[in-house]
């Protein structure tokens, strides 16, 4: 039991992104609603369109540079208790 | 529909396919070493020689099981599916096993083997995400297949660093995402006997595998086995509309290979590294290469929190598949997806 408790960095990794597959399509697709809902009366269906998958784009590059550094960050904390 | 003809189709088909891995796994035993197709177990002290490619036993167990629902259940066109992007992405392993395929050339050739599971179309085309955000997309469905069936057998190739991890998580993501599916049914319409079929098809094969490559490992698959299991997971899951579920499911390989690369920079061979991640001692302990320009690695990652023996590592690493898993069954539990 005392060994499965040092798997908490990757347990916390795994957590991490099981949240965000679940709640991050949810959260994205209010993002993408308000967008459509604020600019549909000031801007073109295209530039609305390519505003909501810039938005998109950018909020997985975030999440993916989220878990890079959060794994990086334990890792390092890992290895460097270990020194 | 469960009837009785089902139930005699399953059977048939389980017996095949555990009789058909089982008899060319004892070949590639008895054999394959001779033959020169072997690998070094270098977590082992002695370094044994164990036979590679033991994934054929794989392909051909589920082959053997597709044949009864081929020729006897209405599913021919879903077995059809699964079988071709087995037989694809096995090819693609095999010829990376006798002839080390480029790094890039590799995960191009498994993207093209998901082409014929595309022109099959044995999948609704609707992605379903967590909290029931369903996307009618055929046409960029169609797209993701190839790309989605690269990142999932590349990344099941990658796990495969211990005896039994790939077959052995596989495995669990395969029953997790079973279990998944019958919990769905009891709130949503779902075609159990097809479930169940497929479901079948591809447990036994990778049952047998998993036995003869669990630790200590008798036979390595090589990436003739993890290429074509990955294969099979995903056609399971498209076929049963539960990417998103496959993806929880495996969490700990996708962070592994995503790892690995962000690491290294770039798509790379394991042959190619300069410094390894892990340090192997001569009395089979195992520790975190601190180098810095080691790749971290699950393994390395693994070995750095204090499990320094190749049966705690492979533990440790199921232990983090079987969180996973869990999850992709709570999800459904409580109505998340």
């Amino acid at each position: 039991m005392s060994k499965i408790l040092n798997l908490k960095p990757l347990i916390l990794i795994i957590l991490f992104n099981y949240f965000v597959i679940v709640f991050g399509p949810q959260v994205l697709y209010i993002i993408q609603i308000n967008i459509e809902r604020f600019l549909r009366p000031l801007a073109p269906r295209m530039l609305i369109g390519f505003i909501q998958a810039t938005i998109g784009l950018v909020s997985i590059l975030i999440w993916i540079f989220i878990w890079l550094k959060l794994y990086k960050y334990l890792f390092a904390r890992v290895i460097k208790n270990k020194k | 529909m469960l009837s009785e003809d089902n139930l005699v189709i399953a059977i048939v088909s389980g017996l095949l396919g555990i009789l058909a891995s089982w008899i060319t796994m004892k070949y590639i035993i008895r054999n394959f070493v001779r033959l020169g197709i072997f690998g070094i177990d270098y977590h082992k002290p002695d370094k044994p020689r164990i036979p590679e490619m033991g994934g054929l036993a794989f392909i051909i167990g589920v082959s053997a099981a597709s044949i009864p629902l081929l020729l006897l259940s209405p599913y021919f066109t879903e077995t059809i599916g699964i079988l071709v992007t087995v037989l694809t992405t096995g090819v693609v392993g095999i010829i990376d096993d006798r002839k080390k395929l480029s790094p890039i050339i590799k995960p191009l050739l498994t993207a093209l083997a998901g082409v014929p599971l595309v022109l099959i179309h044995p999948y609704k085309g609707i992605l379903l995400l967590p909290l029931k955000i369903a996307f009618r997309i055929p046409l960029l469905y169609a797209i993701i297949i190839p790309g989605f069936l690269a990142v999932v057998s590349n990344s099941i190739n990658m796990f495969d660093t211990m005896n039994g991890t790939a077959t052995g998580s596989s495995l669990l993501t395969l029953v997790a995402l079973f279990i998944a599916i019958l919990l769905k049914g009891l709130s949503e319409e779902v075609d159990i006997a097809l479930v169940g079929l497929i479901f079948i098809v591809i447990l036994f094969p990778l049952l047998v595998v998993f036995l003869y490559n669990k630790y200590p490992a008798k036979v390595f698959v090589g990436d003739t086995g993890t290429l074509s299991i990955g294969g099979a997971l995903l056609a399971f899951s498209i076929i049963n509309n539960c990417e998103a579920l496959l993806v929880i499911g495996l969490l700990p390989h996708l962070t592994n290979g995503f790892f690995n690369l962000s690491s290294v920079g770039r798509l790379f061979e394991r042959s190619e590294l300069n410094v390894r991640p892990i340090i192997v001692s001569d009395n089979g302990t195992i520790t975190a290469n601190i180098d810095s320009r080691a790749p971290i690695t699950l393994t390395r990652f693994v070995t750095a929190l204090g499990f320094t023996n190749e049966k705690d590592i492979i533990r440790a690493m199921m232990t983090l598949c079987i969180l996973s898993d869990v999850l992709v069954v709570l999800t459904v539990i409580t109505g998340l997806w």
